[in-house]
Protein backbone atom coordinates (compact mmCIF):
# COMPACT_ATOMS: atom_id res chain seq x y z
CA UNK A 1 0.00 0.00 0.00
CA UNK A 2 1.34 3.75 -0.86
CA UNK A 3 1.51 5.93 1.85
CA UNK A 4 -1.23 8.17 -0.57
CA UNK A 5 -3.61 5.73 -0.53
CA UNK A 6 -2.73 5.23 3.50
CA UNK A 7 -3.74 8.43 4.56
CA UNK A 8 -6.28 9.05 2.49
CA UNK A 9 -8.20 5.75 3.88
CA UNK A 10 -7.19 6.75 7.61
CA UNK A 11 -8.95 10.24 6.61
CA UNK A 12 -11.66 8.95 5.22
CA UNK A 13 -12.07 6.49 8.68
CA UNK A 14 -12.01 10.40 10.80
CA UNK A 15 -14.58 11.84 8.93
CA UNK A 16 -16.77 9.00 8.49
CA UNK A 17 -16.27 8.41 12.63
CA UNK A 18 -16.95 12.57 13.12
CA UNK A 19 -19.94 12.00 11.28
CA UNK A 20 -21.53 9.06 13.25
CA UNK A 21 -20.66 11.19 16.32
CA UNK A 22 -22.30 14.22 14.95
CA UNK A 23 -25.57 12.01 14.06
CA UNK A 24 -25.59 10.99 17.65
CA UNK A 25 -25.08 14.77 18.73
CA UNK A 26 -27.77 15.46 16.54
CA UNK A 27 -30.15 12.97 17.37
CA UNK A 28 -30.30 13.51 21.12
CA UNK A 29 -29.65 17.37 21.09
CA UNK A 30 -32.32 18.86 23.36
CA UNK A 31 -34.10 21.32 20.58
CA UNK A 32 -35.64 17.92 18.80
CA UNK A 33 -36.98 16.14 22.22
CA UNK A 34 -40.37 17.71 22.00
CA UNK A 35 -40.54 16.59 17.95
CA UNK A 36 -39.01 12.73 18.90
CA UNK A 37 -41.70 12.49 21.52
CA UNK A 38 -44.41 13.40 19.26
CA UNK A 39 -43.26 11.18 16.40
CA UNK A 40 -42.99 8.00 18.53
CA UNK A 41 -46.68 8.50 19.22
CA UNK A 42 -47.45 8.94 15.47
CA UNK A 43 -48.40 5.21 14.61
CA UNK A 44 -51.26 5.35 17.69
CA UNK A 45 -52.98 7.34 15.83
CA UNK A 46 -54.05 5.19 12.97
CA UNK A 47 -56.00 3.64 15.68
CA UNK A 48 -58.08 6.62 16.33
CA UNK A 49 -61.01 7.30 14.26
CA UNK A 50 -63.74 4.88 13.45
CA UNK A 51 -63.19 2.36 10.82
CA UNK A 52 -66.73 0.99 9.74
CA UNK A 53 -68.81 2.98 7.81
CA UNK A 54 -72.20 4.00 8.14
CA UNK A 55 -73.90 2.12 5.86
CA UNK A 56 -72.37 -1.32 7.20
CA UNK A 57 -72.99 -0.62 10.49
CA UNK A 58 -76.75 -0.20 9.19
CA UNK A 59 -76.69 -3.38 6.75
CA UNK A 60 -75.04 -5.71 9.64
CA UNK A 61 -77.69 -4.42 12.20
CA UNK A 62 -80.08 -5.56 9.79
CA UNK A 63 -81.85 -2.72 9.53
CA UNK B 1 -61.11 26.76 4.51
CA UNK B 2 -60.98 23.29 5.58
CA UNK B 3 -59.58 21.25 3.45
CA UNK B 4 -60.98 17.43 2.83
CA UNK B 5 -59.20 14.33 1.95
CA UNK B 6 -59.26 10.78 1.89
CA UNK B 7 -56.12 7.88 2.59
CA UNK B 8 -56.04 6.14 -0.78
CA UNK B 9 -56.53 2.83 0.08
CA UNK B 10 -57.34 0.77 -3.29
CA UNK B 11 -53.92 0.52 -4.14
CA UNK B 12 -53.22 -1.22 -0.65
CA UNK B 13 -56.05 -3.80 -0.41
CA UNK B 14 -55.12 -4.46 -4.31
CA UNK B 15 -51.50 -5.55 -3.06
CA UNK B 16 -52.63 -7.01 0.23
CA UNK B 17 -54.74 -9.78 -1.75
CA UNK B 18 -51.57 -9.89 -3.81
CA UNK B 19 -49.41 -10.60 -1.11
CA UNK B 20 -51.88 -13.23 0.11
CA UNK B 21 -52.09 -14.78 -3.07
CA UNK B 22 -47.90 -14.84 -3.66
CA UNK B 23 -47.02 -16.02 -0.56
CA UNK B 24 -48.80 -18.97 -1.25
CA UNK B 25 -47.62 -19.92 -4.56
CA UNK B 26 -43.68 -18.71 -3.56
CA UNK B 27 -43.86 -20.78 -0.33
CA UNK B 28 -45.90 -23.64 -2.46
CA UNK B 29 -43.03 -23.73 -5.36
CA UNK B 30 -40.50 -24.18 -2.39
CA UNK B 31 -42.08 -26.99 -0.23
CA UNK B 32 -41.92 -28.93 -3.99
CA UNK B 33 -38.52 -27.86 -4.55
CA UNK B 34 -37.79 -29.02 -0.86
CA UNK B 35 -39.63 -31.94 -2.04
CA UNK B 36 -37.53 -32.87 -5.05
CA UNK B 37 -34.42 -32.94 -2.86
CA UNK B 38 -36.39 -35.80 -0.35
CA UNK B 39 -37.76 -37.69 -3.50
CA UNK B 40 -35.64 -36.96 -6.41
CA UNK B 41 -37.94 -38.80 -8.73
CA UNK B 42 -40.80 -36.05 -7.97
CA UNK B 43 -39.31 -34.19 -11.32
CA UNK B 44 -40.56 -37.17 -13.49
CA UNK B 45 -37.76 -35.88 -16.02
CA UNK B 46 -39.44 -32.64 -16.59
CA UNK B 47 -37.02 -30.07 -17.37
CA UNK B 48 -38.94 -27.47 -16.30
CA UNK B 49 -39.82 -28.86 -13.39
CA UNK B 50 -36.09 -29.87 -12.47
CA UNK B 51 -35.02 -28.62 -8.90
CA UNK B 52 -32.47 -26.06 -10.81
CA UNK B 53 -35.90 -24.30 -12.72
CA UNK B 54 -38.09 -24.11 -10.04
CA UNK B 55 -35.74 -23.02 -7.37
CA UNK B 56 -35.48 -19.54 -8.54
CA UNK B 57 -39.21 -19.28 -9.41
CA UNK B 58 -39.33 -19.64 -4.96
CA UNK B 59 -36.95 -17.70 -4.51
CA UNK B 60 -38.46 -14.95 -6.86
CA UNK B 61 -41.90 -15.55 -5.59
CA UNK B 62 -41.03 -15.24 -1.98
CA UNK B 63 -38.99 -12.33 -2.07
CA UNK B 64 -40.20 -10.28 -4.60
CA UNK B 65 -43.56 -11.66 -5.24
CA UNK B 66 -44.69 -11.62 -2.18
CA UNK B 67 -42.21 -9.92 -0.13
CA UNK B 68 -42.33 -6.85 -2.51
CA UNK B 69 -46.28 -6.82 -3.06
CA UNK B 70 -46.25 -6.83 0.94
CA UNK B 71 -43.45 -3.76 1.24
CA UNK B 72 -45.40 -1.78 -1.54
CA UNK B 73 -48.55 -1.89 -0.26
CA UNK B 74 -47.15 -0.72 3.46
CA UNK B 75 -45.35 1.49 1.93
CA UNK B 76 -48.13 3.34 0.45
CA UNK B 77 -50.29 2.83 3.61
CA UNK B 78 -47.52 4.31 5.83
CA UNK B 79 -46.30 7.12 4.09
CA UNK B 80 -50.01 8.40 4.08
CA UNK B 81 -50.79 8.28 7.56
CA UNK B 82 -47.27 9.19 8.51
CA UNK B 83 -47.62 12.32 6.79
CA UNK B 84 -51.17 13.33 7.31
CA UNK B 85 -51.87 13.24 3.45
CA UNK B 86 -53.23 11.17 0.68
CA UNK B 87 -50.69 9.52 -1.74
CA UNK B 88 -49.50 11.77 -4.74
CA UNK B 89 -50.02 10.23 -7.97
CA UNK B 90 -52.58 7.52 -7.51
CA UNK B 91 -53.08 6.39 -11.08
CA UNK B 92 -49.28 5.71 -11.28
CA UNK B 93 -49.37 3.87 -8.18
CA UNK B 94 -52.07 1.72 -9.47
CA UNK B 95 -50.14 1.30 -12.30
CA UNK B 96 -46.95 0.32 -9.85
CA UNK B 97 -49.20 -2.56 -8.72
CA UNK B 98 -50.63 -3.80 -12.44
CA UNK B 99 -46.57 -3.44 -13.67
CA UNK B 100 -45.51 -5.21 -10.64
CA UNK B 101 -47.71 -8.03 -10.96
CA UNK B 102 -47.04 -8.30 -14.60
CA UNK B 103 -43.11 -8.70 -13.45
CA UNK B 104 -44.26 -11.51 -11.18
CA UNK B 105 -45.75 -13.55 -13.93
CA UNK B 106 -43.20 -13.06 -16.92
CA UNK B 107 -40.41 -13.67 -14.31
CA UNK B 108 -42.42 -16.85 -13.11
CA UNK B 109 -42.79 -18.20 -16.21
CA UNK B 110 -39.80 -17.48 -18.10
CA UNK B 111 -37.77 -18.68 -15.53
CA UNK B 112 -39.16 -22.51 -15.59
CA UNK B 113 -38.37 -22.68 -19.53
CA UNK B 114 -34.68 -21.86 -18.95
CA UNK B 115 -34.71 -18.12 -19.94
CA UNK B 116 -32.17 -16.86 -17.10
CA UNK B 117 -29.14 -14.76 -16.74
CA UNK B 118 -28.14 -17.63 -14.12
CA UNK B 119 -27.29 -14.66 -11.25
CA UNK B 120 -28.24 -15.38 -7.91
CA UNK B 121 -31.58 -13.55 -6.88
CA UNK B 122 -31.49 -11.77 -10.40
CA UNK B 123 -32.52 -14.51 -12.99
CA UNK B 124 -35.12 -12.78 -14.96
CA UNK B 125 -33.67 -11.88 -18.76
CA UNK B 126 -32.99 -8.42 -19.47
CA UNK B 127 -36.57 -7.35 -20.87
CA UNK B 128 -38.22 -8.34 -17.73
CA UNK B 129 -35.12 -6.12 -16.01
CA UNK B 130 -36.21 -2.78 -18.14
CA UNK B 131 -39.79 -3.55 -16.53
CA UNK B 132 -38.95 -3.90 -13.37
CA UNK B 133 -36.65 -0.74 -13.48
CA UNK B 134 -39.80 1.12 -15.08
CA UNK B 135 -41.99 0.19 -12.35
CA UNK B 136 -39.40 0.78 -9.48
CA UNK B 137 -38.85 4.36 -10.56
CA UNK B 138 -42.69 4.78 -10.50
CA UNK B 139 -42.73 3.51 -7.45
CA UNK B 140 -40.37 6.00 -5.81
CA UNK B 141 -42.30 9.07 -8.00
CA UNK B 142 -45.55 7.93 -5.61
CA UNK B 143 -43.11 7.46 -2.40
CA UNK B 144 -41.38 10.66 -2.69
CA UNK B 145 -44.70 12.66 -4.21
CA UNK B 146 -46.25 11.64 -1.63
CA UNK B 147 -43.48 12.53 0.88
CA UNK B 148 -43.12 15.89 -0.51
CA UNK B 149 -46.89 17.04 -0.15
CA UNK B 150 -47.32 15.88 3.63
CA UNK B 151 -48.65 17.94 6.02
CA UNK B 152 -46.12 16.44 9.02
CA UNK B 153 -42.97 18.45 8.21
CA UNK B 154 -40.69 15.87 10.06
CA UNK B 155 -40.16 12.85 8.23
CA UNK B 156 -40.99 9.80 10.38
CA UNK B 157 -38.37 7.06 10.54
CA UNK B 158 -39.94 4.56 8.93
CA UNK B 159 -40.46 6.48 5.81
CA UNK B 160 -36.17 6.67 6.17
CA UNK B 161 -35.92 3.17 5.89
CA UNK B 162 -38.84 3.13 2.72
CA UNK B 163 -36.93 5.61 1.09
CA UNK B 164 -33.61 3.75 1.76
CA UNK B 165 -35.29 0.70 0.05
CA UNK B 166 -36.45 2.07 -2.66
CA UNK B 167 -32.91 4.16 -3.82
CA UNK B 168 -31.01 1.18 -2.91
CA UNK B 169 -32.83 -1.49 -4.31
CA UNK B 170 -33.17 1.03 -7.78
CA UNK B 171 -29.43 1.29 -7.77
CA UNK B 172 -28.91 -2.51 -6.64
CA UNK B 173 -31.29 -3.49 -9.67
CA UNK B 174 -29.94 -1.73 -12.67
CA UNK B 175 -25.96 -1.68 -11.89
CA UNK B 176 -25.96 -5.53 -11.29
CA UNK B 177 -28.24 -6.11 -14.61
CA UNK B 178 -26.19 -4.23 -17.14
CA UNK B 179 -25.76 -6.48 -20.16
CA UNK B 180 -26.32 -6.82 -23.47
CA UNK B 181 -28.78 -8.61 -25.45
CA UNK B 182 -28.10 -10.54 -28.29
CA UNK B 183 -31.73 -12.04 -29.04
CA UNK B 184 -35.35 -11.59 -27.22
CA UNK B 185 -34.50 -14.30 -24.69
CA UNK B 186 -30.49 -13.94 -23.76
CA UNK B 187 -28.42 -11.40 -22.38
CA UNK B 188 -24.79 -11.72 -21.86
CA UNK B 189 -23.59 -9.68 -18.44
CA UNK B 190 -21.06 -6.78 -19.46
CA UNK B 191 -19.23 -8.12 -15.65
CA UNK B 192 -16.69 -11.37 -16.28
CA UNK B 193 -14.75 -13.41 -13.93
CA UNK B 194 -14.02 -12.34 -10.32
CA UNK B 195 -15.28 -8.90 -10.90
CA UNK B 196 -19.05 -10.56 -12.04
CA UNK B 197 -18.50 -12.71 -8.88
CA UNK B 198 -18.28 -9.11 -6.59
CA UNK B 199 -20.98 -7.45 -7.98
CA UNK B 200 -23.38 -9.95 -7.86
CA UNK B 201 -22.35 -10.55 -4.37
CA UNK B 202 -22.74 -6.75 -3.69
CA UNK B 203 -25.98 -6.90 -5.09
CA UNK B 204 -27.21 -10.40 -3.35
CA UNK B 205 -26.24 -8.98 -0.40
CA UNK B 206 -27.81 -5.24 -0.35
CA UNK B 207 -30.64 -7.01 -1.85
CA UNK B 208 -30.76 -8.57 1.89
CA UNK B 209 -29.81 -5.22 3.24
CA UNK B 210 -32.29 -2.82 1.70
CA UNK B 211 -34.90 -5.13 -0.11
CA UNK B 212 -35.30 -7.77 3.04
CA UNK B 213 -34.45 -5.72 5.97
CA UNK B 214 -34.45 -2.16 5.22
CA UNK B 215 -37.76 -2.31 3.70
CA UNK B 216 -38.58 -4.57 6.07
CA UNK B 217 -37.86 -2.39 9.44
CA UNK B 218 -40.00 0.21 7.95
CA UNK B 219 -42.93 -1.77 8.66
CA UNK B 220 -41.30 -2.61 11.74
CA UNK B 221 -40.96 0.91 13.05
CA UNK B 222 -44.72 1.31 11.93
CA UNK B 223 -46.80 -1.53 12.80
CA UNK B 224 -45.09 -2.71 16.24
CA UNK B 225 -46.21 0.66 17.99
CA UNK B 226 -48.98 0.80 16.59
CA UNK B 227 -49.81 -3.08 17.04
CA UNK B 228 -47.93 -2.21 20.70
CA UNK B 229 -50.29 0.69 21.42
CA UNK B 230 -47.20 2.21 23.10
CA UNK B 231 -44.97 4.92 21.76
CA UNK B 232 -41.80 3.83 19.94
CA UNK B 233 -38.94 3.06 23.12
CA UNK B 234 -36.27 5.10 21.88
CA UNK B 235 -37.18 7.87 18.44
CA UNK B 236 -33.69 9.08 18.34
CA UNK B 237 -32.47 5.73 18.76
CA UNK B 238 -33.58 4.79 15.79
CA UNK B 239 -32.17 7.38 13.76
CA UNK B 240 -28.67 6.50 14.37
CA UNK B 241 -29.80 2.50 13.83
CA UNK B 242 -30.89 3.79 10.75
CA UNK B 243 -27.25 5.52 9.50
CA UNK B 244 -25.32 3.42 11.09
CA UNK B 245 -27.19 0.04 9.47
CA UNK B 246 -27.22 1.78 5.56
CA UNK B 247 -23.84 2.73 5.34
CA UNK B 248 -22.42 -0.28 7.26
CA UNK B 249 -24.51 -2.53 5.23
CA UNK B 250 -22.87 -1.85 1.90
CA UNK B 251 -19.53 -3.03 2.28
CA UNK B 252 -20.14 -6.65 3.61
CA UNK B 253 -21.37 -8.61 0.20
CA UNK B 254 -17.55 -10.18 0.09
CA UNK B 255 -18.61 -12.70 2.75
CA UNK B 256 -20.22 -14.63 0.62
CA UNK B 257 -17.17 -15.03 -1.41
CA UNK B 258 -14.45 -16.39 1.23
CA UNK B 259 -11.86 -18.59 0.54
CA UNK B 260 -12.31 -17.72 -3.47
CA UNK B 261 -10.48 -16.24 -6.20
CA UNK B 262 -11.82 -12.55 -4.54
CA UNK B 263 -8.51 -10.70 -3.13
CA UNK B 264 -8.08 -12.19 0.11
CA UNK B 265 -8.24 -8.29 1.65
CA UNK B 266 -11.63 -7.86 -0.21
CA UNK B 267 -12.65 -10.69 1.74
CA UNK B 268 -11.15 -9.66 4.80
CA UNK B 269 -13.08 -6.09 4.61
CA UNK B 270 -16.30 -7.84 4.20
CA UNK B 271 -15.71 -9.95 7.34
CA UNK B 272 -14.90 -6.62 9.17
CA UNK B 273 -17.85 -4.70 8.57
CA UNK B 274 -20.61 -7.92 9.26
CA UNK B 275 -19.20 -7.90 12.57
CA UNK B 276 -19.86 -4.07 13.13
CA UNK B 277 -23.27 -4.59 11.16
CA UNK B 278 -24.70 -6.71 14.55
CA UNK B 279 -24.61 -3.63 16.79
CA UNK B 280 -27.03 -1.81 14.30
CA UNK B 281 -29.08 -4.98 13.80
CA UNK B 282 -29.42 -5.56 17.57
CA UNK B 283 -30.03 -2.13 17.82
CA UNK B 284 -33.44 -2.11 15.78
CA UNK B 285 -34.46 -5.40 17.63
CA UNK B 286 -33.91 -4.14 20.80
CA UNK B 287 -35.75 -0.83 20.07
CA UNK B 288 -38.88 -3.10 18.47
CA UNK B 289 -38.82 -5.49 21.77
CA UNK B 290 -38.83 -2.60 24.40
CA UNK B 291 -41.35 -1.13 22.55
CA UNK B 292 -43.59 -4.07 23.72
CA UNK B 293 -42.84 -2.73 27.43
CA UNK B 294 -46.01 -2.43 29.25
CA UNK B 295 -47.85 -4.06 26.98
CA UNK B 296 -46.68 -7.24 27.29
CA UNK B 297 -50.31 -8.87 28.71
CA UNK B 298 -51.50 -8.19 24.86
CA UNK B 299 -49.40 -11.20 23.75
CA UNK B 300 -51.63 -13.33 25.30
CA UNK B 301 -54.84 -12.64 22.96
CA UNK B 302 -53.02 -10.86 19.99
CA UNK B 303 -51.53 -13.38 17.25
CA UNK B 304 -50.79 -10.11 15.20
CA UNK B 305 -47.91 -8.75 18.31
CA UNK B 306 -47.20 -12.43 18.51
CA UNK B 307 -45.84 -12.43 15.13
CA UNK B 308 -44.00 -9.24 15.67
CA UNK B 309 -42.48 -10.13 18.92
CA UNK B 310 -41.41 -13.37 17.48
CA UNK B 311 -40.27 -11.89 14.10
CA UNK B 312 -37.88 -9.25 16.21
CA UNK B 313 -36.36 -12.00 18.49
CA UNK B 314 -35.78 -14.20 14.85
CA UNK B 315 -34.48 -10.88 13.68
CA UNK B 316 -31.88 -10.57 16.32
CA UNK B 317 -31.08 -14.50 16.42
CA UNK B 318 -30.21 -14.10 12.08
CA UNK B 319 -28.39 -11.46 12.43
CA UNK B 320 -26.35 -12.55 15.54
CA UNK B 321 -25.91 -15.72 13.07
CA UNK B 322 -25.07 -13.92 9.89
CA UNK B 323 -22.52 -12.12 11.62
CA UNK B 324 -20.80 -15.04 13.60
CA UNK B 325 -20.86 -16.94 9.39
CA UNK B 326 -19.17 -14.05 8.38
CA UNK B 327 -16.26 -14.58 10.97
CA UNK B 328 -13.47 -16.58 8.34
CA UNK B 329 -12.90 -20.01 10.26
CA UNK B 330 -17.04 -20.55 10.78
CA UNK B 331 -17.37 -19.69 7.02
CA UNK B 332 -15.03 -22.63 6.11
CA UNK B 333 -17.29 -25.10 8.37
CA UNK B 334 -21.03 -23.64 7.47
CA UNK B 335 -20.04 -22.46 3.60
CA UNK B 336 -21.35 -24.69 0.82
CA UNK B 337 -23.77 -26.37 3.16
CA UNK B 338 -27.38 -26.60 5.02
CA UNK B 339 -26.31 -24.71 7.60
CA UNK B 340 -26.53 -21.76 4.98
CA UNK B 341 -29.50 -22.71 4.01
CA UNK B 342 -31.01 -22.71 8.05
CA UNK B 343 -29.05 -19.10 8.84
CA UNK B 344 -31.27 -17.70 5.52
CA UNK B 345 -34.71 -19.30 6.16
CA UNK B 346 -34.27 -18.14 9.87
CA UNK B 347 -34.01 -14.51 8.53
CA UNK B 348 -36.66 -14.75 6.02
CA UNK B 349 -39.38 -17.14 7.44
CA UNK B 350 -38.51 -15.97 11.13
CA UNK B 351 -37.73 -12.43 10.35
CA UNK B 352 -38.92 -10.83 6.73
CA UNK B 353 -42.61 -13.17 7.24
CA UNK B 354 -43.31 -13.03 10.58
CA UNK B 355 -43.24 -8.70 10.72
CA UNK B 356 -44.84 -9.10 7.28
CA UNK B 357 -47.91 -11.36 8.68
CA UNK B 358 -48.41 -9.65 12.00
CA UNK B 359 -48.28 -6.03 9.80
CA UNK B 360 -50.78 -7.35 7.47
CA UNK B 361 -53.02 -8.56 10.20
CA UNK B 362 -52.22 -5.56 11.71
CA UNK B 363 -53.20 -3.03 8.62
CA UNK B 364 -55.63 -5.48 6.73
CA UNK B 365 -58.55 -4.49 9.05
CA UNK B 366 -58.02 -0.71 8.64
CA UNK B 367 -57.40 -1.24 4.57
CA UNK B 368 -60.68 -3.28 4.75
CA UNK B 369 -63.29 -1.33 6.12
CA UNK B 370 -63.19 -3.87 9.41
CA UNK B 371 -63.01 -3.44 13.08
CA UNK B 372 -61.22 -6.41 13.32
CA UNK B 373 -59.59 -9.65 11.59
CA UNK B 374 -62.35 -11.99 10.64
CA UNK B 375 -60.95 -15.08 12.80
CA UNK B 376 -59.44 -14.06 15.79
CA UNK B 377 -58.80 -18.12 16.42
CA UNK B 378 -57.81 -18.62 12.58
CA UNK B 379 -55.42 -16.22 13.55
CA UNK B 380 -53.50 -18.30 16.29
CA UNK B 381 -54.06 -21.39 14.33
CA UNK B 382 -51.78 -19.59 11.84
CA UNK B 383 -49.09 -18.24 14.14
CA UNK B 384 -48.91 -21.96 15.68
CA UNK B 385 -48.25 -23.41 12.42
CA UNK B 386 -45.87 -21.04 11.35
CA UNK B 387 -44.03 -20.91 14.49
CA UNK B 388 -43.92 -25.25 14.62
CA UNK B 389 -42.81 -25.08 11.04
CA UNK B 390 -40.28 -22.36 11.41
CA UNK B 391 -38.71 -24.31 14.16
CA UNK B 392 -39.14 -27.89 11.88
CA UNK B 393 -37.43 -26.27 9.43
CA UNK B 394 -34.19 -24.33 11.07
CA UNK B 395 -34.16 -26.87 13.24
CA UNK B 396 -33.33 -29.09 10.61
CA UNK B 397 -31.10 -27.29 8.19
CA UNK B 398 -29.02 -26.57 11.34
CA UNK B 399 -28.43 -30.44 12.05
CA UNK B 400 -27.78 -30.82 8.63
CA UNK B 401 -25.48 -28.06 7.95
CA UNK B 402 -23.20 -28.90 10.82
CA UNK B 403 -23.12 -32.65 9.70
CA UNK B 404 -22.14 -32.00 6.52
CA UNK B 405 -19.50 -29.22 7.63
CA UNK B 406 -18.15 -31.78 10.09
CA UNK B 407 -17.93 -34.47 7.31
CA UNK B 408 -16.09 -33.14 4.32
CA UNK B 409 -13.46 -32.07 6.60
CA UNK B 410 -12.94 -34.90 8.59
CA UNK B 411 -9.84 -36.56 7.13
CA UNK B 412 -7.82 -40.02 8.09
CA UNK B 413 -4.66 -40.39 9.13
CA UNK B 414 -3.08 -40.18 5.89
CA UNK B 415 -4.52 -37.40 4.23
CA UNK B 416 -7.10 -38.81 2.88
CA UNK B 417 -10.83 -38.01 2.98
CA UNK B 418 -12.89 -40.02 5.63
CA UNK B 419 -16.67 -39.75 4.22
CA UNK B 420 -17.51 -39.28 0.19
CA UNK B 421 -20.06 -36.90 -0.39
CA UNK B 422 -22.94 -39.95 -0.74
CA UNK B 423 -21.73 -40.57 2.74
CA UNK B 424 -22.90 -37.13 3.83
CA UNK B 425 -26.17 -36.63 1.69
CA UNK B 426 -27.40 -40.01 3.15
CA UNK B 427 -26.59 -38.78 6.87
CA UNK B 428 -28.55 -35.71 6.12
CA UNK B 429 -31.51 -37.38 4.36
CA UNK B 430 -33.95 -37.49 7.64
CA UNK B 431 -33.07 -33.66 7.87
CA UNK B 432 -34.51 -32.91 4.59
CA UNK B 433 -37.67 -34.96 5.28
CA UNK B 434 -38.01 -32.85 8.03
CA UNK B 435 -37.44 -29.68 6.15
CA UNK B 436 -40.08 -30.56 4.17
CA UNK B 437 -42.72 -31.32 6.75
CA UNK B 438 -41.85 -27.84 8.30
CA UNK B 439 -42.45 -26.25 5.05
CA UNK B 440 -45.95 -27.98 4.67
CA UNK B 441 -46.86 -26.47 7.52
CA UNK B 442 -45.67 -22.55 6.70
CA UNK B 443 -47.79 -23.08 3.97
CA UNK B 444 -50.86 -24.06 5.95
CA UNK B 445 -50.46 -21.37 7.83
CA UNK B 446 -50.70 -19.05 4.68
CA UNK B 447 -53.70 -20.86 3.09
CA UNK B 448 -55.48 -20.45 6.71
CA UNK B 449 -54.28 -16.21 6.40
CA UNK B 450 -55.84 -16.15 2.61
CA UNK B 451 -58.88 -18.09 4.05
CA UNK B 452 -59.36 -15.03 6.58
CA UNK B 453 -58.53 -12.63 4.73
CA UNK B 454 -60.63 -13.14 2.09
CA UNK B 455 -63.76 -12.94 4.78
CA UNK B 456 -62.28 -9.66 6.32
CA UNK B 457 -62.41 -8.37 2.77
CA UNK B 458 -66.44 -8.57 2.01
CA UNK B 459 -67.46 -5.81 2.73
CA UNK B 460 -64.40 -4.29 0.40
CA UNK B 461 -65.62 -6.87 -2.27
CA UNK B 462 -68.69 -5.76 -2.31
CA UNK B 463 -67.80 -2.00 -2.83
CA UNK B 464 -69.38 -0.94 0.59
CA UNK B 465 -67.07 0.61 2.60
CA UNK B 466 -66.02 4.21 3.20
CA UNK B 467 -62.84 6.20 2.71
CA UNK B 468 -61.10 6.55 5.61
CA UNK B 469 -60.46 10.72 5.61
CA UNK B 470 -57.05 12.35 6.36
CA UNK B 471 -57.07 14.19 9.39
CA UNK B 472 -56.24 17.85 8.89
CA UNK B 473 -55.81 19.85 11.77
CA UNK B 474 -56.60 23.63 11.59
CA UNK B 475 -52.75 25.17 11.37
CA UNK B 476 -51.85 25.69 14.52
CA UNK B 477 -48.19 27.87 14.80
CA UNK B 478 -47.01 25.88 18.20
CA UNK B 479 -48.02 22.21 16.38
CA UNK B 480 -45.13 19.84 17.19
CA UNK B 481 -44.02 18.92 14.90
CA UNK B 482 -44.74 22.09 12.47
CA UNK B 483 -47.22 21.29 9.74
CA UNK B 484 -46.25 22.34 6.01
CA UNK B 485 -49.34 23.97 4.47
CA UNK B 486 -51.99 21.92 3.74
CA UNK B 487 -51.85 21.05 -0.21
CA UNK B 488 -55.02 21.80 -1.08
Amino acid sequence: MSDWWGHLTGAIIVVMMVTFICIWAWAWSGRHRRTFSRMAELPMDDMAAPTVSTKIATRKSGA
Amino acid sequence: MQVIEYYDDKVVRLFLLAAAVWGIVGMSVGVYAAAELMWPALNFDIPWLTFSRIRPDHTFGVIFAFGGSALMGTCYYVVQRTGHTRLALPRLAELTFWGWQLVCVLAMTTMPLGITQSKEYAEPEWFVDILIAVVWVSFGAVFFGTLARRRIRHIYVANWYYGAFIIAVGLLHIVNNIALPVSLTKSYPVYSGVVDAMVEWWYGHNAVAFFLTAGFLGMMYYFVPRQAQQPLWSYRFSIVNFWALISVYMWAGSHHLMYTALPDWVQSVGMAFSLVLLMPSWGSAANGLFTFNGSWARLKNDAAAKFMVMSLVFYAAATFEGSMMAIKTVNSLSHYTDWTIAHVHSGSIGWVAMITIGSLYAMAPRALGQPAMYSQKAMEVHFWLHIMGLLMYVGSMWTAGVTEGVMWRATNADGSLTYSFLDSLIAIRPMYLIRWMGGVLVVSGMVVMAWNLWHTAADARARIIKPIPVPIPEPDPDQIPSPIPAVS
